[in-house]
């Protein structure tokens, strides 16, 4: 366990260091340099996919997006004005983006899973009864039944570290609510795995 | 009494119900660190000054260190769910990038001569570029159309493989290419309605998407490689002046450079040109040519009790060749047997050994007769 915490320290170590020479990557991109672009696009996109992937299921969507995003930035690499933070830059842009799009089209699975918050399917409850660690699947499969919004405020909050300032302006909302939000995807984490465990002492009070 | 480990827990005294109250009131303790945002960052980044501020906390509140570890454990699950298919994610990557190349280099093709031209400038000069494309392809005898097309000026993406292992390159239109450590591949951006061209240097193997519209065609310094949608090596030997093309599925048509000597290959046929004997030989697939390329995935096919026809026409769209046979002679043979190391002529021998039938390649088919069984 001790092991598994040093190895996450270490990738985030890597991740970090990244936002560090940031500054020149960006000013050399904006002078037109298409390594610095192709670089950054590297290290961006694998955590860029799987915000999009939060807000929006569909992955065609997603990629379409990303295109579309860094050919724009391409384009308008002369008026872009110094960014303190490349990936939160980015992750704001195609946020934009994804909900501009969805809002065009509509999307009837955006809505539905709106509902999904709190219920558990049948399918956990079995599935629970035999396993006592939370496991990471278990875990993946309970946020994939929340809503777009409280997977993407885990996401920021729990892959990339954001402070819930960070949250709220990247989710375009003012510090309350951002806290809110967060405070309601944990209680349905919250619930869910809870939930798992009562189960499992339920579990144990029919045997004696 | 409980200890903890992990999320389990161990029973040695107190009711269940009660039990059950503890944990969840734990639960909701481990909720309280999990909300504050510090503790989260302390956990997933590096930093001193969280460091010593939790450190300090920790001593001052020593009867919260199985707590700590509770939440820092979750933390760091919910953190690892994040992550999704790896492999997935990396191929999303790869592709899209692929489109935002080919977006860039298509549109910098456009305005490369002239900027801020009237629409139909630009058009003319599209057509221009792709009328001396056509031009090209019918004046095979007098020009090496290759060194033509390696013309640096017109938009190209260049892939190269630096590493030491395979290096996987997505096409627009939806192949692949495993170029080995060394080869470059290098794909005109120009969305060419007629063909798909690619120039490649040194060892690859090819899964091209099936377009019966748009030949696939691959530039190598001595051959010239045509398919539909199939899948082969392309070997260079060096030393020897010598190029090979193996072919797993489908069918490659290959001809040296000027057009003067074309051969269609099947699968596991290889055909070798030699550059020093300007001959092309064309022979079944030798493993040891194409064992370190690492593509090289095994068609297995079970069949317990089956009719031969049945096999057959499971081999032939396996492997993608038209193979013909009279289905009334070997109707009533049925075979017990597993085809997986083997070539497909491999296969076919086993077969015809089986039933007693006989098979000879012609053109670009199979011819299986004889056979019988009762």
């Amino acid at each position: 366990m001790i092991l598994f915490s040093i190895f996450n320290k270490f990738l985030y170590q890597q991740s970090m260091h990244l936002e560090n020479g940031n500054e020149e990557l960006w000013a050399s991109f904006k002078n037109g340099n298409f390594e610095a672009f192709s670089s950054i696009y590297n290290n961006y996109s694998h955590d860029l996919i799987l915000y999009g992937l939060k807000i929006q299921a569909d992955r065609q969507v997603v990629q379409d997006a990303i295109h579309d995003l860094f050919i724009e930035l391409w384009s308008s690499k002369k008026r872009l004005s110094h960014v303190k933070s490349i990936r939160f830059y980015l992750l704001k842009s195609l946020r934009y983006k994804l909900l501009s799009i969805s809002r065009k089209q509509r999307t009837e699975s955006f809505v539905a899973i709106e509902q999904f918050s709190d219920t558990l399917a049948a399918e956990d409850l079995s599935e629970l009864l035999e396993d006592q660690d939370v496991k990471i699947s278990k875990i993946r499969s309970s946020l994939h039944k929340m809503s777009p919004r409280q997977q993407e405020v885990i996401y920021l909050y729990f892959y990339l570290s954001y402070s819930i300032q960070q949250i709220a302006d990247i989710m375009e909302v003012n510090y309350q609510s951002a806290a809110n939000l967060l405070q309601r995807a944990l209680t349905a984490l919250r619930k869910l795995i809870q939930f798992n465990i009562l189960i499992f002492f339920l579990n144990i009070v029919r045997l004696f | 009494m409980y200890t903890l480990y992990s999320n389990t827990v161990e029973v040695t005294g107190l009711a269940p119900a009660a039990l059950c109250y503890t944990k969840v009131n734990l639960i909701m303790k481990i909720f309280d660190l999990i909300n504050d945002e510090q503790f989260v960052q302390w956990v997933l980044v590096p930093n001193t000054a969280l460091d010593t501020y939790w450190a300090a906390w920790i001593r001052l509140n020593p009867q919260y260190s199985t707590l700590v570890d509770e939440a820092r454990t979750a933390i760091l699950k919910i953190h690892e769910a994040q992550k999704e298919d790896s492999a997935e994610i990396t191929a999303m990557s790869s592709a899209t990038w692929e489109n935002i190349a080919n977006t860039l280099h298509q549109s910098d093709l456009n305005t490369k001569s002239r900027r801020h031209l009237p629409i139909w400038w630009a058009a003319a000069i599209l057509l221009l570029a792709l009328g001396v494309v056509w031009l090209v392809r019918d004046n095979q005898h007098s020009v090496r159309p290759s060194s033509l097309l390696l013309s640096e000026e017109a938009g190209y993406v260049v892939k190269r493989n630096l590493g030491h292992t395979s290096m996987q390159v997505f096409l627009p239109d939806g192949s692949k290419v495993s170029l080995e450590p060394g080869a470059s591949l290098k794909s005109k951006t120009l969305l060419n309605d007629t063909l798909r061209e690619v120039i490649l240097q040194g060892d690859a193997f090819f899964e091209i998407a099936k377009d019966t519209d748009r030949p696939f065609i691959v530039h190598t310094d001595y051959i010239y490689t045509r398919v539909l949608g199939t899948s082969f090596w392309i070997l260079t030997a060096q030393g020897a002046q010598q190029q090979t093309v193996a072919v797993k599925t489908g069918k490659v048509s290959v001809s040296d450079i000027l057009q003067q000597e074309t051969e269609i290959l099947l699968p596991n046929e290889q055909l070798t040109y030699d550059d020093q004997r300007r001959v092309l030989i064309k022979s079944r697939i030798d493993p040891s040519v194409i064992q370190q390329a690492p593509a090289m995935q095994q068609i297995a096919l079970q069949f317990q009790d089956t009719s031969v026809p049945t096999i057959l026409d499971s081999l032939s769209s396996a492997y993608g060749v038209k193979i013909i046979y009279d289905r009334q002679t070997l109707a009533h043979c049925r075979v017990t047997t597993s085809l997986s190391s083997e070539s497909l002529y491999e296969k076919l021998d086993i077969l015809c050994k089986a039933t007693g039938a006989s098979y000879r390649p012609q053109d670009d088919k199979l011819y299986v007769t004889g056979g019988s069984c009762q």
